[in-house]
């Protein structure tokens, strides 16, 4: 098909703006999938994504649609991940298209990550066709949203569509408004191959398989084809797109989205927004905006069984063989045993990771606080990556620590700007900017520590703004700041898998709160346990959890013995969840207890 | 083999805040319908001789005289005068005419659900009885010759005082009984306690109000021999002992329990299904594991622990064999020691850390 009648194009939005929503319907409407096949939100096919509400695979599908012109489209529709964590991921499928369009709730206007998903979008020249969803809400305001998105983002609403992707009314003039508002691919057929990967994943019949999108020249079954960043050489075993079953071609053309697979074994070989050329007549630049995956985010993880830690090897392996963006390497923990250190792309895959081992691989497990990378510069001159407090090198070595800041942006209801100011000095927040965004919201800018806001600020930024908040960050690079290790003794000995950097001026407060946290959160023991802060071996914090004294079942006669056992049972289920760290049990919550800055509930 | 005998009266005249046993409130014609059904039940299970028997509830002393005395007449052909024959008693419920009744048909113990000495508090809990309820009781029991009486004590329920606790125990003293139950209130679900959200005791202060009265109980002769069982020398349950030593013990009406050699069972509280004579609701088979570690649960309560020939006799193992992952640690941390041939757990205030330990024996 000639590629003016294609349309390369995503769905951004929010969270739970009803994207997804959208999704489905389009596909329904253009007969893509038919309603008896539906299944919600067909485009989140992990079942984690489905309860939470969030795309963490990316798919894509081709869709045919005879628009009121009479003439027949074809539309990639490609999905993005929902959420901050994956933003360069969201980067590379939109860079995949042409055009987006933006879902905006009619009952709640813009959002922070309506914003930053426009932003990107803008960064890859794409058109944006704006719709406001969720009009069949009796609190909807399609006009002040209307007006909103005038104002803050400058689009043109005149003809916006509304709709409900829920009932499907105003979907159709969503289909007319991609193949009128939203331009056709740009590039040059005849040129040499450039294809751009956004996503992929492991199969194991196939290898690797590739998410495609052709933006120069065409590629075929059979041709010998290079990964410009990998450098990497394959020949091309199969070509298909999804529609979103799995269809074969002999060749992808120009305009195409589809995948690729070439029996590549691991994924860590096939980079998101890598580019693919021919061998035989190769494209000279890569695609622009390419960019190696970093974790930003490290934690433990242990089997509370240490006798299950070649199971958790095993998850692991499997899981990576699908999510590149994981890494893991073995760790020891004098505390803990044998465990690994894992790095993800932010809090958010942390816990999906954690869940799908527990939830698929049935693995009980104990999670270290996460921590960022610091920049250690010794005095000798050297520089130390340290992703583990644990590993932090004794500070008579240490010149200065240097620690990631983010700009992070949150929209913010006037009453609230207070509370969320307050929020953010206490998380070491550097004031930035204010912006007016209408009669009641705010947009607050903040430079702040990476640390500080991948731990409970985004809870709390909900929880002080009654849920009106929203939030996005980006990483703006390293700063130099004043840190130090805060060790945890507990029953006299250091807790290595407790330790934590904290800042100087804070640490005190942060001894003391941890502490008091964890007494809480520590079951009392036959004995009397100390638990202290220390840092450099000075103890900076105390307090004790006295012994326990009583724990036994006031009555158990015959007609008991059931029940009272069950009760029994439910106390040592409890305690297989802990982890034995000498004679005391510690469970999961007093290692991210480390991190809590609560110290007045 | 003993075996021991416990009739459940499901009928109370009112429902205490704390109290989840089987009861219903006392209606005459419903309560006639159950004891014509408990006859029923009587004959055709028990068919042998009994240790002892134990008439609880519910309230036993709130069935009407001559519903009463048709209980006592169905269970008097398995009573003789050697045996220990129990009833417990609601202090507002028992009179003249009762104990008269109570004396006649043998009964020779007496276990009185005191609870506190302190009016205001009863009627915190739901109790329907003063403590001059108590006294008068005692002094009815006596006059009638049945001074084997027991008194329960409730500690650690909302609102009490430590002041008012001392009063209770020193009250509970005066009236010299031979035994006494000493219970924290646990808020089982299903209470009112449990709707109202009542929140636990303190821990330590639960602990001081126990060893308060652990004390004053022992400067008064009356030793624990159990988690929260006190008695003179000689005046120990014996029925409950039978628990405790996990021998047998046939329950007989709506909500009893029973267990005849690896096979226990709940019966129904169901008035409909047990007049159908559907009696027993669920039987458990138990395994050797199942009843060697409820062996070890009921036994570690008695100060004096487990016999270790015993455990070997009815077992065929020894117990150091069959705990041997778990014992070990337990032996060396001092939680659990051996003494004359009795394994003993050293702090019954914390005997679940014990026996939560113990449950680690067949996880594998």
């Amino acid at each position: 098909m000639d590629s003016k009648h294609i349309r390369n194009f995503s769905i951004i939005a929010h969270i739970d703006h009803g994207k997804s929503t959208l999704a489905d319907r389009i596909l329904e409407m253009t007969g893509t999938v038919s309603k008896r096949e539906m299944q919600d939100q067909i485009l989140d096919s992990l079942d984690l994504e489905r309860e939470r509400g969030i795309t963490i695979k990316l798919n894509a599908v081709e869709l045919h649609y005879r628009a009121k012109d009479g003439e027949d489209y074809i539309f990639h529709l490609i999905d993005t991940p929902g959420h901050v964590d994956f933003s360069y991921e969201v980067s590379r499928s939109l860079a995949a298209c042409d055009g987006a369009i933006l879902v905006v709730d009619a009952t709640q206007g813009i959002e922070a990550q309506t914003l930053a998903n426009v932003y990107l979008a803008l960064d890859n020249d794409l058109e944006i066709l704006p719709v406001i969803n969720k009009i069949d809400l009796p609190n909807a305001d399609p006009d002040r949203v209307k007006k909103e998105i005038e104002d803050v983002i400058g689009l043109d609403c005149s003809d916006i569509p509304l709709i409900s992707a829920k009932t499907g009314e105003g979907v159709d003039d969503v289909l007319e408004g991609i193949v009128k508002r939203l331009p056709a691919p740009s590039g040059d057929p005849k040129a040499p191959l450039k294809a751009l990967i956004f996503d992929s994943y492991y199969d194991a019949y196939r290898g690797v398989v590739a998410s495609i999108c052709i933006k120069e020249g065409s590629l075929r079954v059979g041709d010998e084809v290079e990964f410009m960043q990998t450098k990497k050489r394959y020949e091309v075993v199969e070509l298909g797109i999804k529609n979103p079953k799995e269809v074969k071609r002999e060749v992808l053309e120009f305009g195409e989205v589809g995948y690729v697979a070439c029996s590549i074994k691991s994924i860590r070989d096939v980079e998101v927004g890598d580019t693919i050329t021919n061998v035989a007549s190769p494209a000279s630049e890569p695609l622009a905006g390419y960019r190696k995956m970093n974790p930003m985010v490290y934690c433990g993880l242990y089997p509370t069984d240490n006798a299950r830690y070649n199971d958790l090897r095993d998850a692991l392996e499997k899981l990576q063989l699908n999510d590149s963006s994981l890494t893991y390497e073995a760790e020891t923990s004098k505390a803990l045993g044998f465990g690994f250190r894992l790095g993800f792309l932010g809090l958010l895959h942390m816990e999906v990771i954690e869940e799908r081992l527990e939830r698929e691989y049935n693995l009980e497990l104990i999670a270290t606080a996460p921590s960022v990378v610091y920049h250690v510069h010794k005095t000798d001159g050297t520089i130390l990556e340290i992703d583990n407090p644990a590993l932090m090198p004794d500070s008579t070595m240490i010149e200065y620590i240097e620690e990631p800041y983010v700009k992070a942006s949150i929209m913010v209801p006037n009453e609230y700007i207070g509370a969320i100011m307050e929020l953010s000095q206490n998380k070491r927040g550097i004031y930035k900017d204010m912006q007016y965004i209408d009669d009641n919201r705010n947009q607050l800018i903040y430079e702040m520590p990476l640390s500080e806001v991948i731990f409970e600020y985004f809870d709390k930024l909900k929880s002080v703004s009654k849920g009106y908040a929203s939030l996005d960050y980006e990483l703006i690079g390293y700063r130099k700041s004043d840190l130090v290790k805060m060790d945890i003794l507990i029953n006299s000995e250091v807790v290595d898998a407790l330790s934590v950097i904290v800042h100087r001026d804070f640490a005190y407060k942060r001894g003391q709160a941890i502490t008091v946290k964890l007494k809480e959160l520590l079951p009392r023991q036959q004995f009397e346990i100390p638990i202290q802060a220390a840092i450099n071996k000075k103890i900076i914090a105390r307090t004790n959890i006295k012994s326990l004294r009583k724990n036994v079942l006031a009555k158990c006669y015959g007609g008991d013995i059931t029940r009272k056992k069950k009760l029994l049972e439910k106390q040592k289920e409890g305690k297989k969840r802990m982890k034995a760290v000498g004679s005391v049990s510690i469970p999961q919550e007093a290692f991210m207890a480390v991190l809590s800055m609560d110290d007045d509930d | 083999m003993t075996k021991a005998l416990y009739v459940h009266v499901p009928f109370c005249a009112h429902i205490c805040y704390y109290c989840d046993f089987c009861h219903s409130i006392y209606q005459k014609d419903r309560a006639h319908r159950w004891l014509e059904a408990f006859k029923r039940e009587f004959k055709e299970r028990v068919d042998d001789e009994v240790s002892t028997i134990y008439i609880g509830g519910g309230t036993p002393t709130a069935l009407d005289d001559d519903l009463l005395e048709e209980l006592l007449k169905t269970l008097a052909c398995v009573h003789d005068p050697d045996k220990e024959y129990t009833i417990e008693i609601n202090p507002e419920t028992l009179n003249a005419k009762k104990v008269e009744l109570l004396k006649r048909y043998g009964i020779n113990r007496a276990s009185i659900g005191m609870i506190s000495s302190n009016d205001k508090e009863l009627a915190s809990l739901g109790r329907r009885h003063s403590f001059s309820d108590v006294t008068r009781t005692v002094e009815l029991l006596k006059r009638y010759g049945i001074d084997n009486y027991s008194l329960d004590i409730l500690y650690s329920f909302p609102g009490e005082t430590f002041e008012n606790y001392k009063k209770t125990i020193a009250e509970a003293l005066a009236l010299r009984p031979k035994h006494l139950s000493l219970y924290s209130l646990t808020i089982e679900e299903g209470t009112l306690f449990y709707k109202r959200g009542v929140e636990h005791f303190d821990e330590d202060e639960e602990a001081d109000y126990y060893e308060y009265a652990k004390k004053a109980f022992e400067e008064n002769g009356l030793l624990q021999y159990e988690v929260s069982n006190f008695a003179l020398k000689g005046y120990e349950s014996k029925h409950n002992l039978v628990y405790w030593h996990y021998e047998d013990f046939i329950g007989l009406s709506m909500g009893a329990s029973g267990k005849i050699g690896a096979m226990r069972y709940d019966n129904t509280r169901d008035l409909i299904e047990y007049e159908k004579g559907h009696y027993i609701k669920e039987r458990l088979d138990l395994k050797k594991e199942d009843m060697m570690y409820e062996y070890l649960m009921m036994g570690l309560r008695l100060n004096d622990g487990i016999s270790l020939s015993d455990f070997e006799k009815r077992f065929d193992t020894s117990v150091f064999e069959a705990y041997k992952k778990t014992l070990p640690s337990l032996l060396e941390s001092g939680s659990v020691k051996v003494i004359d041939g009795h394994l003993i757990a050293s702090d019954l205030e914390i005997l679940n850390t014990i026996l939560v330990d113990l449950l680690d024996q067949d996880s594998e």
